[in-house]
């Protein structure tokens, strides 16, 4: 999954301008606006089968791949 | 002398005569224009069915070969993706039917007088009603209409206001209250060879976003060729157009990709019009003599095809009321406020509905999305807004939205509009 997440990121939403690591800040790269976090929900939701809850939504979980991975980790293995 | 007089032939006027006569009730429509009229509103939610079959208005709809409207289509700002949904998902209680209708307003409103006319009601056009008579006690009892430059009083037990956004009555006794929220204008026109999308969804009605203060469009099939697209957005960003319609109009188009990429085929085939969208409320929906229905009891921005649904549910809940007044001979203070009650929590869903749709444009997508709520949410666009046990999904949405307000650092709060 984090293979997937890493490509998503660094494919779908930078689209070709500088690419990530996994523990690299997205939050300063920009990229956590509005309609990138949906298309991270939308992404993740649809792979993993998970609902995240609305709470979750917030910066530790996204900042990083490796931190969405660790969230979705912590909702498979609650 | 009638039972009932009704002010305005539309769709509210119409179905209070169909449901009056069929009960015995002697009720006259006086309507001011000659119909067919244009008229904007054209699409419908599947609760609207319910009233088609008690009106017996079905085969009439069928035989005009109005599209069926069988979902709906969201479209988010970015482009990336639509979401749907299909209303025999969710199939609603005494609705046999797993679609509603788009249609064109002047041929479906001036069906609809028609057959009013046909059960009974009598049918007056071309009558400019002026004012309402009052008795000593102050109890409506007839109107004063203008036919050919001459007035003519029509008196009655009880006088029904369905003159849609002209708002007779709600002037005349200062019951408007204009909406502190929604200022919306649309602005909207009939087009040909729009790209409609694929598979059954040609025929859904389609709902872009637009990255416009409480920003619209609404792409409405009308016939096989033609359809109709609007654009709605508030008043600040509606002054914007300095008076061209066109500009104004594809400039909106053009800020949601997926509408540009639909429209760039198409050509407009006629004029476009502007609407003043000023949503509203009266303070009461009746009082001693009086009735008020539809556009003139409550306006609200018409972004779920509400519009028909609430003025032909409105006059299906009025209809009892009255003839239980007539029955009695007690049309005074009070003899409506059953009505009053069951339509304002009819709306009030609506309205709250609209308020949260906007508080938060990502928690609607979200739940559409989302097995635990989508069920709900389809029964609510679906018109399913009258029950007595309220519609939970509400409650659900408010507590999603009090999630990102109360915890620090949500990511979707600058998401977040002022709304209510």
């Amino acid at each position: 999954m984090k293979e997937d997440l890493q490509k998503f990121v660094n494919g779908s939403l930078l689209r070709g301008s500088e690419q990530v690591d996994s523990n690299e800040s997205l939050l300063e790269r920009g990229v956590i606006d509005s309609v990138g976090l949906m298309q991270l929900i939308e992404f993740i939701e649809d792979r993993t089968g998970l609902r995240i809850p609305d709470q979750l939504l917030v910066p530790e979980n996204f900042r990083s791949v490796d931190a969405m991975d660790e969230m979705i980790q912590n909702l498979r293995n609650p | 002398m009638a039972d009932v007089v009704i002010v305005g032939g539309g769709p509210a006027g119409s179905t209070l005569g169909c449901y009056l006569s069929a009960a015995g009730v002697d009720n006259l429509i006086l309507e001011q224009a000659n119909h067919p009229r244009p008229h904007v509103g054209e699409s419908m939610v599947t609760a609207t069915t319910r009233i088609f079959n008690d009106i017996g208005f079905i085969p009439q709809m069928e035989r005009e070969g109005f599209p069926h409207k069988y979902g709906a289509s969201w479209h988010p700002i970015n482009g990336a993706r639509q979401f749907d949904i299909a209303f025999r998902e969710f199939p609603q209680e005494g609705v046999n039917q797993d679609y509603t209708y788009h249609v064109d307003r002047s041929r479906f409103d001036h069906l609809l007088l028609r057959h009013a006319e046909d059960r009974g009601s009598k049918v007056v056009q071309g009558v400019s009603v002026r004012d309402v008579l009052m008795d000593d006690d102050g109890t409506a009892c007839g109107v004063t209409a203008e036919i050919d430059g001459k007035s003519i009083d029509f008196d009655a037990k009880i006088v029904v206001d369905a003159s849609g956004r002209h708002t007779l009555l709600g002037r005349k006794f200062g019951l408007k209250v204009n909406d502190p929220h929604f200022n919306q204008f649309a602005v909207h026109a009939w087009y040909e060879d729009v790209d409609r999308g694929e598979g059954e969804s040609q025929d859904y009605i389609h709902i872009y976003f637009l990255p416009f203060k409480r920003g619209w469009a609404w792409q409405i099939p009308i016939t096989d060729t033609v359809t109709s697209i609007g654009v709605v957005a508030e008043k600040e960003v509606f002054r914007t157009s300095k008076g061209d319609l066109e500009a104004y109009m594809d400039n909106l188009v053009e800020s949601n990709p997926s509408l540009a990429r639909r429209m760039a085929p198409a050509t407009r085939v006629n004029e476009l019009k502007q609407e003043g969208n000023y949503s509203y409320s009266m303070s009461r929906f009746s009082g001693p003599g009086y009735v008020l229905l539809g556009d003139a009891a409550r306006f609200v921005d018409p972004i779920f095809s509400s519009g028909v649904s609430v003025a032909m549910h409105s006059a299906k809940f009025a209809s009892g009321p009255i003839i239980e007044a007539l029955r009695t001979g007690d049309v005074g203070e009070g003899a409506f406020d059953s009505y009053d009650e069951q339509l304002k929590k009819g709306v009030q869903n609506w309205y709250e509905f609209i308020k949260l749709y906007y508080r938060c444009l990502p928690i609607f997508t979200r739940f559409i999305q989302d097995p635990e709520h989508r069920l709900d949410l389809l029964r609510l666009l679906q018109g399913d807004v009258y029950d007595a046990d309220g519609v939970p999904v509400l409650h659900a949405m408010r507590e999603a939205i009090e999630v990102i307000e109360n915890t620090e650092g949500h990511l979707l709060q600058s998401t977040l509009e002022s709304v209510g």
